[in-house]
């Protein structure tokens, strides 16, 4: 089941800045290694508060293969069909050390802006 | 395996929020969700999960939205172009004969709103809208000849003979009369099916039509107008 909390904090947060960090948690979860699909998008949708429509997630992981970020290899699978694999490329993973340091910077100056 | 008819129904309404993207990416997209769904679903799922898991996918239109966005398509209002296009393909052709209806061919094909199946359709069903109707209508297709005579037999009576040739059997007689019909409906039916295909932007509803519903009820009649007329008068030529 959906728990309502969740949704009602992701429509509180605003939703360009959720999806702009979006990408980066993306990055962030294959940096021990590549996952497929289901897994990353399953994996990001329980997280609290981060997506509120799993399907969105499609769209932006073709946008991070275009962007040559992430790299896919098709895999057989024991069960059922193929499946996708998506792994960091080297451009990915200095965009993503680049990310984290800056949203380090970034995260305390607004928490100590906003915090009383 | 057979498929959950909600999912097929989820598909469904995600092919058609995203019938004006390219087809390779729509196609590529729809795949995706829908292996998602096949490896995320336990075979045997009961409604309520279906429904749980297609409620965390999202609403199809937000998918859709979002493959907007990364390729920088603008989500498509349907605006005067497309309320024009309604009218000039069905009675366009009537109105400014054959020319009337070529702008509205040419509109359906600039319009970003339909898909490029609606396209096709609005195309050849049918060509001219309801001008292929009124012409059949008007035009004389009784080539009957008759022969009238008298003479006098061998016995010294007079008689008349009266013989007719060419002209239809019956049953090319229906069979006209069941393609004018068709030729009435198909127009409307076509106009009808792309008026309900337009997005109407903000929110978009599917199957909400973009023409209120004065200015629907005005083309629907419109049509019928012109189509009714076209079969009376092909009927009373008869």
């Amino acid at each position: 089941m959906v728990d309502d909390r969740r949704s009602s904090d992701t429509a509180a947060l605003p939703s360009q800045l959720r999806r702009g960090v979006l990408e980066f948690c993306v990055l962030a979860l294959l940096r021990g290694g590549e996952r497929y699909a289901v897994e990353l998008v399953q994996e990001l949708g329980s997280k609290d508060g981060l997506v509120t429509s799993e399907g969105t997630l499609y769209p932006l992981l073709s946008r991070l293969r275009r962007e040559g970020v992430v790299e896919t290899t098709w895999r057989e699978s024991s069960e059922g069909p193929p499946r996708r694999y998506y792994a960091l490329t080297a451009s990915g993973r200095s965009v993503l050390e680049a990310f984290s340091s800056e949203w380090a910077r970034f995260r305390d100056t607004v928490d100590g802006i906003i915090k009383p | 395996m057979t498929r959950h008819t909600l999912v097929d129904g989820y598909l469904a309404d995600l092919r058609d929020a995203s019938r004006d993207l390219p087809r390779r990416e729509r196609e590529e997209l729809v795949g995706e969700i829908q292996a998602h769904i096949d490896e995320t679903l336990p075979a045997g799922a009961s409604d309520a999960e279906v429904r749980t898991l297609l409620d965390r996918l999202g609403e199809p239109e937000q998918i859709a939205d979002a493959e907007r966005e990364r390729l920088g398509i603008d989500v498509p209002v349907a605006g005067w172009l497309e309320r024009l296009t309604i009218p000039l393909l069905l009675i366009g052709g009537v109105v400014i004969p054959v020319v009337g209806w070529i702008v509205g061919l040419a509109f359906l094909w600039l319009s970003r709103c339909w898909s490029s199946r609606d396209k096709l359709i609005g195309t050849l069903v049918v060509p001219g809208g309801l001008l292929p109707a009124l012409y059949l209508a008007l035009s004389p297709t009784s080539t009957e000849v008759c022969v009238s005579g008298t003479g006098v037999d061998s016995a010294g009576k007079h008689f008349t003979t009266h013989h007719c040739t060419g002209g239809l059997s019956t049953g090319a007689q229906i069979g006209l009369i069941l393609l004018e019909v068709v030729l009435v409906v198909a127009p409307i039916y076509t106009a009808i099916r792309l008026a309900r295909h337009l997005p109407t932007g903000e929110g978009a509803q599917r199957g909400r039509m973009v023409f209120s519903r004065g200015q629907a009820l005005v083309i629907f009649l419109g049509g019928l107008a012109v189509g009714g007329a076209a079969v009376l008068v092909y009927l009373s030529t008869r």
